[in-house]
């Protein structure tokens, strides 16, 4: 399945409907799902926030279920940026010299089991791959 | 952000663009202790709004509880919207404090993966 539009969070949230309605319909758990979800939110927020700034531009989402492995992929032809070379945050600081900064994509890649990065054709593509479990839909 | 009144009590819902809701923060007020019961996600989208609640409300209590009950996951936004929240009683010092409850496992990984559960005072 793929979408293509304007990089906002009205999109987002639009958008993330959609995926997370597909994957329950595959029979998906749901707790893992939204785990998943968390990740892709905080790479496309990224791409909102940094890809195109201060503009706006276009994402395309591409969504492909091989059994129980779940993969995303974002396309955005803004600036170049790889987010599996951003710096982890000292998750041991004290509170009071804690920064905000570099949270997004840790927990992106925390909450999958695969990131992949590449810049072909004038357009980052940045891919979430995550094995999800079947069933037990509640919670 | 609509804020109405419902038995001495305020609640903030916190729409998108659409008028969607995407977050909906009870305030119940007692004495000394503000309880906030949020339904919803702490996202991006609605992050700002709710750490504008949380400091107006900071302002003017000893205590602050987020009951979590049905919060169903906490995205790095909602993170730093807490560490706002956290950073600002820890730099006052007055004696302020926040408490979160009733968190769920997606909340409690976040919390533990991030280092946050040793910032934030989560109580079960």
């Amino acid at each position: 399945m793929e979408w293509n539009g304007l990089a906002t969070l009205d999109v987002w949230d639009a958008l993330s409907e959609q995926i997370t309605n597909e994957l329950i319909n595959r029979g998906f758990c749901k707790k893992e799902i939204i785990s998943f979800m968390v990740a892709l939110e905080e790479i496309y927020v990224n791409i909102i926030n940094y890809a195109y700034a201060p503009y706006e531009g276009k994402v395309r989402t591409c969504l492909n279920i091989n059994g129980d492995t779940v993969s995303v992929q974002f396309c955005d032809t803004g600036q170049p940026f790889d987010p599996l070379k951003t710096t982890f945050p000292n998750t041991t600081e004290v509170c009071t010299k804690r920064k905000a900064g570099g949270l997004g994509i840790f927990m992106a890649r925390n909450k999958t089991d695969n990131m992949l990065y590449e810049y072909t054709g004038g357009e980052n593509k940045i891919t979430l791959i995550k094995k999800i479990k079947k069933g037990d839909s509640a919670q | 952000m609509i804020v109405t009144k419902k038995n001495g009590n305020t609640i903030s819902i916190i729409n998108d663009d659409n008028n969607t809701t995407m977050l909906v923060v009870d305030v119940i007020k007692d004495k000394t202790k503000t309880t906030f019961a949020v339904s919803g996600s702490l996202k991006t989208h609605v992050a700002s709004s709710f750490t504008d609640i949380m400091m107006d409300t900071l302002k003017n209590v000893e205590q602050l509880i987020l009951d979590f009950t049905n919060v169903s996951y906490v995205a790095s936004a909602g993170l730093r919207s807490l560490l706002t929240a956290q950073q600002y009683v820890d730099d006052t010092d007055d004696g302020t404090n926040i408490i979160i409850t009733n968190i769920n496992d997606e909340v409690r990984d976040v919390f533990e993966s991030t280092g946050f559960i040793n910032i934030l005072n989560v109580q079960d």
